[in-house]
């Protein structure tokens, strides 16, 4: 890997709470376009790094670089705007606001301004539009003026989904995206990604415990345990790591 | 009869726009802003200001008014709210809002003093000529349609604002959820200063009609923070449409009760007294207010978490 076709470098991150030692010197590359996976077991700092690379936690030491421009110092709305963009574990949403608000909320980048009504000028129908493809992509163009509080549990992780797509991301930072949705769905939402990454080149860091769906996508992996990097490499190569059964056994 | 009902309704027009604001106010920062009362006393020396020395109605100065009412509210968010949001409690808020309050109040009161001696006319105590319209066969005061019509407009446009713009979306979702929202690209400094705007500019326009029914002063804002303060509470704390309907409900009883006690012969001096027994009534009784009525649906902005 040359460092041109690097989207996103994390470099020797540490971050503790108190006494506790969440991430110790972590270093995690993407590559433009690629779907890098990590994994590790529960409280390893999983969470606690994506959190870091998008800003709302500050590390205490370490650098974050993105399409070679430092942004350990940017907050969260400055690095979305750049194209950082993050799914939470537990889906964050706007309960009030409908499903379509959810989603045109996220697509802020788009230069148009700001206080024109959404039905009138082009720009922002072209707009509401986009965002009901993302909807219909996954099934929720139905549900398009219920509150966000009216939706299933699995409904509202593709919503979330929805939202990180519509704003067009350069980086999807994914916290267990497929956490409590059914075996069928979480194929589907899997290849979803996969496709989107092929065709729109989103690059994606994929934190997920259901290898059985997520490793075959995968074109890197990093493990994590107790807050350190114990193994990466091909998914073949990490699957075979001992270090790597004995963390997750060990436990 | 009709002299009560014309009253009453400017009164809680007046209100509806204090209300309003002040909501703005409370949903975004927290901030029971004691200082809002001296926004509406900015608005009534601007227009007053102008009136005297470019001529015209005062009516023609409300959109600077509402300009400069913004302004002031605009800086007081910048300088004091923002950098003290989400970093202190409700108490110091609201002690901070106290000192702004005399700030500004006592600013107001130089700026009456040094306009006095400018312009050579009265800058307290004074009241402004309306014109009057013939309606159904009576006089009423002009200031009765047109602060019906500013105040529909201004709440129509509040609407839209909120509701059908890409800004609007960003404002709500900044404040249910400020730290989400700008973990979603929206710059929360800039929607919540928008906010900010719209309630001192709202408090302003209010105060440009209070002088056709009052005389005032720049003590005036204070004594119309009690009935705002009402207004919001019985609307139900943090909801926009709520303080509307709070607005017209304290109004009306206000000046209706008012009425009635001077009929029995005690003094309307007591008329403050009704207003507080609403606030604590409604905070007792049924703390989540009007609004809570339609629990949340409709015109209902409010922070959970
Ligand atoms: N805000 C916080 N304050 C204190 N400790 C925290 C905080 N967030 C995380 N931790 C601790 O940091 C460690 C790493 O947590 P993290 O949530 O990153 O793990 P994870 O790998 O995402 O786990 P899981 O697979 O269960 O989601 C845990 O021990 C956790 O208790
Ligand atoms: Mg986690």
């Amino acid at each position: 890997m040359t460092s041109d076709d690097l989207l996103f470098l994390a470099k020797n991150v540490s971050k503790s709470f108190g006494g506790l030692v969440a991430l110790d010197k972590v270093t995690v590359a993407v590559p433009e376009g690629a779907l890098t996976l990590m994994i590790g077991p529960n409280g390893s700092g999983k969470t606690t790094f994506l959190q870091v690379a998008c800003g709302v936690l500050k590390p205490d030491s370490g650098a974050l670089l993105f399409a070679g421009r430092n942004v350990t110092g940017l907050p969260p709305y400055a690095r979305f705007r750049l194209g950082i963009v993050t799914t939470f574990q537990i889906p964050r949403l706007f309960p009030s606001l409908s499903v379509l608000e959810n989603v045109l909320l996220a697509a802020q980048k788009v230069r148009e301004s700001p206080l024109s009504l959404l039905s009138s000028r082009k720009g922002e129908r072209d707009l509401v539009e986009r965002a009901f493809e993302v909807l219909k992509l996954l099934s929720l163009d139905r549900v398009w003026d219920k509150p966000a509080r009216a939706l299933s549990g699995g409904q509202m992780k593709l919503l979330e989904l929805a939202r990180a797509l519509v704003s067009e991301p350069k980086l999807l930072l994914l916290d267990e995206p497929l956490a409590g949705v059914n075996p069928a769905l979480a194929g589907e939402i899997m290849q979803f990604l996969s496709k989107v990454r092929r065709e729109k080149g989103v690059a994606m860091l994929l934190v997920e415990h259901r290898l059985d769906i997520a490793l075959k996508h995968a074109d890197y992996v990093y493990v994590l345990h107790h807050g350190r990097v114990i193994s990466e490499g091909s998914p073949e190569a990490v699957v075979e790591d001992p270090l790597v059964a004995k963390a997750y056994l060990g436990e | 009869m009709l002299d009560l009902l014309v009253g009453a309704l400017v009164y809680s027009n007046l209100l509806a726009l204090m209300a309003v604001g002040l909501s703005l106010a409370l949903i975004t920062c927290r901030v029971s802003n004691f200082a809002h009362g001296d926004f509406a006393m900015v608005g009534v020396y601007v227009a007053y200001t102008l009136s005297v020395v470019a001529g015209l109605t005062p009516y023609a100065w409300i959109p600077a008014a509402f300009a400069f009412g913004g302004l002031v509210s605009l800086l007081a968010y910048l300088l004091v709210f923002e950098p003290l949001r989400e970093r202190t409690d409700l108490v110091t808020l609201m002690v901070v809002s106290m000192a702004l309050d005399m700030v500004l109040r006592y600013s107001l009161h130089v700026y009456a003093d040094l306009m006095q001696q400018w312009l050579r006319v009265y800058t307290r105590l004074f009241m402004f000529d309306d014109f009057l319209v013939e309606a159904a066969g009576s006089r009423l005061p002009g200031v009765l349609p047109a602060s019906t019509a500013v105040v529909a407009a201004l709440l129509a446009s509040l609407y839209v604002l909120l509701y059908k713009t890409r800004v609007g979306v960003a404002m709500r979702a900044a404040i249910e959820n400020p730290g989400l929202a700008e973990a979603l690209g929206v710059s929360v400094r800039r929607v919540f200063a928008l906010s900010w705007f719209l309630s001192g500019a709202l408090a302003a326009t209010a105060g440009v009609f209070l002088p056709f029914r009052i005389m005032v002063s720049p003590d005036t804002g204070w004594s119309m923070l009690l009935p705002t303060f009402a207004a919001v509470t019985v609307g139900g704390i943090g909801s926009l449409g709520g303080s509307v309907l709070g607005a017209y409900l304290i109004g009306f009883s206000e000046t209706v009760l008012a009425y009635q006690l001077a009929q029995v012969g005690i003094s309307t001096a007591y008329r403050p007294l009704l207003t507080f027994a609403a606030i604590i009534v409604t905070l007792l009784v049924y703390p989540r207010g009007l609004s809570g009525l339609w629990s949340g649906k409709g015109w209902s902005l409010r922070r959970r978490s």
